[in-house]
């Protein structure tokens, strides 16, 4: 190997351990508050303002930032995110407002005596405002949003994929226990959904695995339905414990889910269809 | 001119602070001395007090001092917007510049919000503050950093990373 070959190696080697050495971006914690329940941190440029009360306003960026807040059990994370936290009776913080964008994926969680709920939300942009008893949230893309409730009876997941909608879901607070994950929704569709469910009885366990897609979905507070219109593809998968079961594809214009206070689902009402049945999924 | 004493450096428009000239004010045991220079066409304003100190009175608008156990306040008109504390300071009066550096603590009038880092330098022109090396803001509730490198309004009511001023 001559001289002039050698250097180059040797300056390809540095080149390499420069590279290689690249001054990653700073993260940074933008709030911490005293109680360790509320937390803003991977962030890489923000603006925080001070308001008279004790809240605080930031706009804030990181790839993704993160945060949590446990009195709401939320955890959050995006790549931009304008927030302002509130201060609550406890010395901790909430998150009052968010408008966030790029990756954003939330999380809920909240338990009682009864058994748990878990929400996930996904999506390119999200607002959320909590006003009054609901915490409002708003997707003007395309989303995604999941939610598990598991109880001593039963263990039951909801999955909805929309091009845009805007819920009305409780006021997130960690000790609720709510299994009802939202008060009101209003979802111009097409919309899919996946229901899968496990249901403890005497004899063992039935499941139930459910797949829908309509043209729009909303759902009604008052009488805790789950409505389904337009073009609606229906098909339910049984497995009871023992037998056979049934793989059952429906059509109609027309399916209404009623959610039970315990987080389960109760007997769907269906418009006027046509169905297909088969043997499947037995034991 | 060196005047090396216990002094008091004002800059703008700070109402116990008489432009372009340096006196002694009487306070037994010590000999304090106010200096002002820059009139008060710029939107920030300070005054610096420090225990150990040397001034250099170059002109009728140039005075600068350097000091140690140095403390303040960042105005804006008559009204202070935080105050300041910090092992060591350096003011010049022409520039409108303050730097102070090791254990530099600037606590907001309006509602007790703190920031303390390494150094800053508080720019009048600018009306910021550009606070480096382990910046943290702190309140009664929270604690948000370290950050290498903050910005700030001189009574802390916006605080954010550098890029969120333009610098």
């Amino acid at each position: 190997m001559n001289v002039k070959r050698t250097l180059l190696l040797v300056a390809a080697g540095c080149g390499a351990i420069a590279l290689g050495l690249q001054q990653q971006p700073q993260k940074y914690v933008l709030i911490n508050d005293n109680s360790g329940g509320f937390k803003v941190y991977d962030v890489e440029s923000a603006l925080t303002s001070f308001a008279p009360g004790g809240d605080v306003e930031f706009e804030a960026s990181g790839r993704p930032m993160r945060g949590f807040s446990k009195e709401q059990g939320l955890t959050f994370s995006a790549n931009k995110l304008e927030g302002v936290a509130a201060r609550t009776g406890q010395g901790s913080f909430r998150l009052k407002e968010a408008k966030a964008s790029g990756g954003v994926v939330i999380d809920v969680h909240s338990e009682d005596s009864e058994g748990t709920s878990d929400s996930h939300l996904e999506s390119a942009s999200v607002t959320m405002k909590e006003d009054g008893d609901s915490t409002n949230f708003t997707f003007p893309s395309a989303f995604v949003f999941a939610n598990r409730a598991v109880t001593p009876e039963v263990n039951r997941f909801f999955e909805l994929r929309a091009p845009s909608g805007t819920f009305e879901m409780p006021l997130l607070d960690r000790a609720s226990g709510n299994k009802i994950p939202f008060k009101n929704a209003n979802v111009p569709g097409p919309v899919n959904i996946v229901i899968n469910r496990v249901k403890k009885q005497a004899d063992g366990e039935y499941r139930e695995d459910l797949k829908l897609r309509a043209d729009r979905l909303t759902f009604d507070g008052a009488t805790r339905r789950l409505n389904l219109e337009g073009n609606i593809v229906y098909s339910i998968l049984t497995k009871p414990t023992t037998g056979m079961g049934l793989d059952v594809t429906f059509t109609s214009t027309r399916i209404s889910i009623p959610f039970l206070e315990n987080g389960d689902i109760g007997i769907i009402e269906f418009g006027i269809g046509s169905a297909t049945v088969k043997q499947g999924g037995g034991q | 001119m060196i005047v090396s004493a216990c002094l008091l450096v004002g800059c703008g428009s700070a109402p116990d602070v008489a432009p372009a000239e340096a006196r002694s004010a009487d306070e037994p045991g010590t000999t304090r001395v106010q200096i002002g220079a820059v009139e008060g066409r710029l939107p920030g304003a300070w005054t610096m007090e420090a225990e150990q100190s040397s001034v250099a009175l170059q002109g009728e608008d140039d005075t600068s001092a350097i000091g140690l156990r140095v403390s303040g306040q960042l105005l804006k008109g008559d009204k202070i917007e935080s105050r300041f504390v910090a092992a060591s300071g350096e003011a010049n009066t022409q520039t409108g510049r303050l730097e102070l550096s090791g254990e530099v603590r600037v606590t907001s009038e309006r509602d007790g919000v703190y920031l303390t880092a390494e150094r800053l330098v508080y720019d009048k022109e600018l009306a910021l503050i550009i606070a480096e090396g382990r910046v943290e803001v702190h309140s009664a509730t929270w604690v948000s950093g370290p950050f290498d490198r903050l910005v700030a309004t001189p009574g802390l009511e916006r605080v954010g990373t550098p890029d969120r001023f333009g610098l």
